[in-house]
């Protein structure tokens, strides 16, 4: 008789592991899917400060006030002044000492580290949630190059982050200086961009140069390059980097020309504003969040600049954009969704257009140009409009751990070519043979 | 009445209990400093010692042994030649400031002890530099030492002398000299960078208020009475100096000479916040390697690498400094 009931029981739990291939199996009900039946406190560490410290936290302070769910979202400027290490460099000891935040503020590839530790909450379920969830519309209305950035390929494409301060690299222009030297259209191609930057040199009697072409490339000028020029920073299969090809070496050839013959500016710091508020500068590749620091440089200075498109020279980026991002650490199931909520709240269309006017950051949403509130701001500030037409084409650099260490290899390599360390060819081997050795520490 | 004899082994044990309670005694004093030394300075050295042992990245990972310290010493490694490059470039930067610093120190502590009349307000204002922030006196050198429109290079712009990248400029002092010259230097041979020499000059500017009062305090420890008594048996200067001052000075020489260098060795503020290792590394001295490990490469390893170094370099300040006390000590005349 035993034997008949576990002969039973075995059949029973095959086709039992068999059936659901016949059927629609139910939505899996997850944490994601839960309701917050008490109130919920949560901390997240940021970086802003200043006055935008005093934006955030006003919004916050809405978000408390309004969500109608019992969530208290504390906001604690963990940066040491308005930097992501400060924040990392905290959570390394909150991760040992097992007290993180519920939410924090990092760069993508910080998240990769910390998902190294196990601590990371993966989104995609609070994402897809039928309950608590994004809708498909309101996701098809967050940038997809923004979402994109979310997801991490070495674990999984799992999204692990949310956006939110978004910027991108741009080319400020000065008009007048453009328009004094005859170039009525922003450049269509590299070469173009090199003719009218190198017109742009003026020297003085000693030979000393007093007006330059363009500011010295950053990091990102020379990533965004490459991939506008159809290359990638690194192989899909993250086997190796792949700035090194042709492309990597036109972008850096035209950063070795512009300096071996006098035509950009090198500088220190920031100290390029001062240069472009006075007129002295034709170009300079920097992020769109300069714009402000632009017009509170040039204090009141009459002067035409805008954004421009970089040239298009066939890539599929035509531009490459970066910031801030949250990841949501493993606490409790109410505590993750209280925090989801936020997130949710922070990046819906009012409140993203909201803090796009206050913050100069990029807006996470197409909708939030319908914003009038927004739309006042760009109507005041036009360059931050030309920034945000160019989000489409925009793409990020990669969700990797190792990603810092390739940027320093980058930064590293521009610096030999601006001391004349180096040739082109020689430092761009150099960048790549040391890249190659962080993805593959980083594997 | 006969004295009442107390056996010798109730008086052997009175005694251990008296020598017991002094020793008590002597502990309780000392308790709170050893439970604070305990507690900062020996627990973590024990910690960051375990640590080196381990493969650490953000979080423990595994128990690795000595697999740190030798992928650090390993001639073929990428970890071997940034490691080197680091001691060279804090050896450099030893031998930049630490001399210098002295005999500077030791001019001006020589003016001051000549009876110079404000010699109290001297003191103050050469003692300044050393208590003022490390952090925000190097941002004003920042500006200073800025290429494009720093004083420094005003400077040099008045007595003829184009402007220099100072802390952007990687290229060795020699080479630079040479260049100058139209002589060609050899990498090997290009010396320590313009930016590591500039990081430099402020080190000594900082430091040298502190070695000028402790020179004074060992000069005013020799007795006047030395000097009298020489200049009467006919002593010129020159010999003053040579047999009564020099010799007399010297455990304060030695002092600070250790000191500084151990000092100099561990320097970090000043370096972050002027060149944060830059550029081309040619600033990034051990400490700034093992912070750029430990915090920036902490996913691959970070913490077991820097704690490594830590102790690789620890041991090697300790091989310095017994090397000065063999060499140095032996001159050394204590009275």
């Amino acid at each position: 008789m035993r034997r008949v009931v576990l002969v039973t029981v075995i059949a029973a739990i095959l086709v039992g592991a068999c059936g659901p291939g016949q059927q629609a199996a139910p939505a899996a009900s997850t944490d994601a899917d839960i309701s917050l039946t008490a109130p919920v406190e949560v901390t997240l560490w940021h970086n802003q400060t200043g006055v935008l410290a005093k934006a955030f936290n006003d919004m916050v302070a809405e978000f408390n006030s309004t969500n109608g769910k019992g969530i208290t979202v504390k906001a604690e400027d963990q940066s040491s002044g308005n930097s992501y290490t400060g924040i990392y460099q905290k959570m390394l000891g909150a991760i040992q000492a097992g007290a993180t935040p519920e939410m924090v503020v990092a760069v993508e590839n910080q998240v990769a580290d910390y998902a190294k530790a196990g601590v990371i909450v993966e989104l995609d379920p609070y994402i897809n949630s039928p309950k608590n969830g994004l809708s498909k519309e309101s996701l098809g209305d967050i940038y997809k190059p923004y979402l994109e950035s979310g997801k991490y390929p070495q674990y999984g494409n799992k999204s692990l982050s949310f956006p939110f301060v978004k910027s991108l690299e741009v080319l400020y222009r000065n008009d007048d200086l453009a328009k004094e030297l005859g170039f009525t259209a922003s450049p269509k191609t590299w070469d173009e961009f090199e003719k009218q930057a190198k017109a742009a040199l003026k020297t003085d009697a000693t030979g000393k140069a007093t007006r330059w072409g363009v500011s010295t490339f950053s990091i990102d000028t020379f990533l965004g390059q490459v991939m506008n020029r159809g290359g990638s920073i690194v192989k899909s299969d993250l086997s190796a980097v792949g700035f090194d090809g042709k492309e990597g070496l036109a972008s850096l050839q035209i950063l070795e020309r512009c300096v071996n013959e006098g035509w950009c500016y090198i500088p220190k710091g920031f100290d390029w504003q001062d240069r472009f508020a006075e007129g002295n500068l034709l170009y300079v590749g920097a992020t769109s969040t300069s714009i402000g620091f632009i017009i509170d440089t040039l204090k009141g200075k009459a002067l035409n600049w805008s954004v421009v498109p970089w040239p298009d020279a066939g890539g599929a980026a035509k531009q490459i954009q970066f910031g801030g991002v949250v990841a949501l650490t493993k606490t409790t199931p109410e505590k993750q969704l209280a925090s989801w909520e936020f997130l949710k709240w922070f990046s819906d269309s009012k409140q993203t257009a909201r803090w796009a006017s206050a913050s100069g950051y990029m807006p996470l949403r197409a909708s939030a140009a319908n914003d009038q509130a927004l739309k006042d701001y760009w109507a005041r500030r036009p360059q931050s409009k030309q920034a945000f037409d160019l989000i489409p084409g925009s793409v990020a650099g990669p969700s990797i751990r190792g990603y810092q260490e390739i940027r320093d290899s980058i930064a590293e390599m521009e610096t030999k070519i601006t001391t004349k360390k180096a040739k082109a060819e020689d430092a761009l081997a150099a960048a790549a043979t040391r890249a190659n050795t962080a993805l593959k520490d980083n594997k | 009445m006969a004295a009442e004899v107390i056996p010798t082994n109730i008086r052997v044990a009175t005694r251990r209990r008296r020598i017991f309670l002094e020793h008590l005694e002597a502990y309780l004093f000392l308790a709170p400093a050893l439970i604070l030394i305990g507690l900062f300075h020996v627990l973590p050295g024990i910690s960051a010692f375990v640590m080196s042992l381990t493969r650490w990245g953000v979080i423990y990972e595994r128990w690795a042994w000595l697999e740190n310290y030798a992928a650090i010493l390993d001639p073929s490694g990428a970890r071997f030649g940034e490691f080197v490059n680091a001691l060279g470039v804090t050896l450099w930067y030893v031998l930049l400031t630490v001399p210098v610093e002295m005999v500077i120190a030791l001019i001006v502590a020589f003016a001051l002890y000549q009876g110079t009349r404000w010699r109290g307000a001297y003191r103050v204002v050469y003692f300044m530099p050393y208590i003022t922030s490390v952090v925000a006196a190097a941002t004003i050198f920042e500006w200073m030492f800025d290429a494009n429109f720093g004083f420094l290079n005003y400077v040099l712009g008045l007595v003829g002398i184009g402007s220099q990248a100072w802390l952007r400029e990687p290229r060795g002092i020699f080479q630079m000299i040479g260049s100058a010259f139209g002589a060609g230097v050899p990498d090997s041979l290009a010396g320590p960078s313009l930016s590591l020499v500039a990081v430099s000059i402020f080190t000594i500017w900082h430091f040298i208020g502190f070695q000028t009062v402790i020179f004074l305090a060992g000069l005013t420890n020799i007795s006047r009475e030395l000097y009298e008594a020489a200049r009467i048996d006919g002593a010129g200067e020159r010999q003053i100096l040579r047999r009564i001052t020099l010799p007399l000075l010297s455990p304060t020489l030695f002092f600070v000479g250790i000191i500084a260098t151990v000092g100099a060795m561990r320097s970090f503020s000043q370096i972050y916040v002027l060149t944060n290792g830059g550029p081309l590394d040619t600033t990034r001295t051990v400490p700034l390697l093992i912070f750029h490990t430990f915090f920036e490469r902490t996913a691959v390893n970070g913490i077991g690498l820097g704690a490594a170094m830590s102790f690789i370099f620890v041991l090697i300040i300790i091989a310095i400094t017994l090397f000065q006390f063999r060499v140095l000590g032996r001159r050394v005349f204590y009275g």
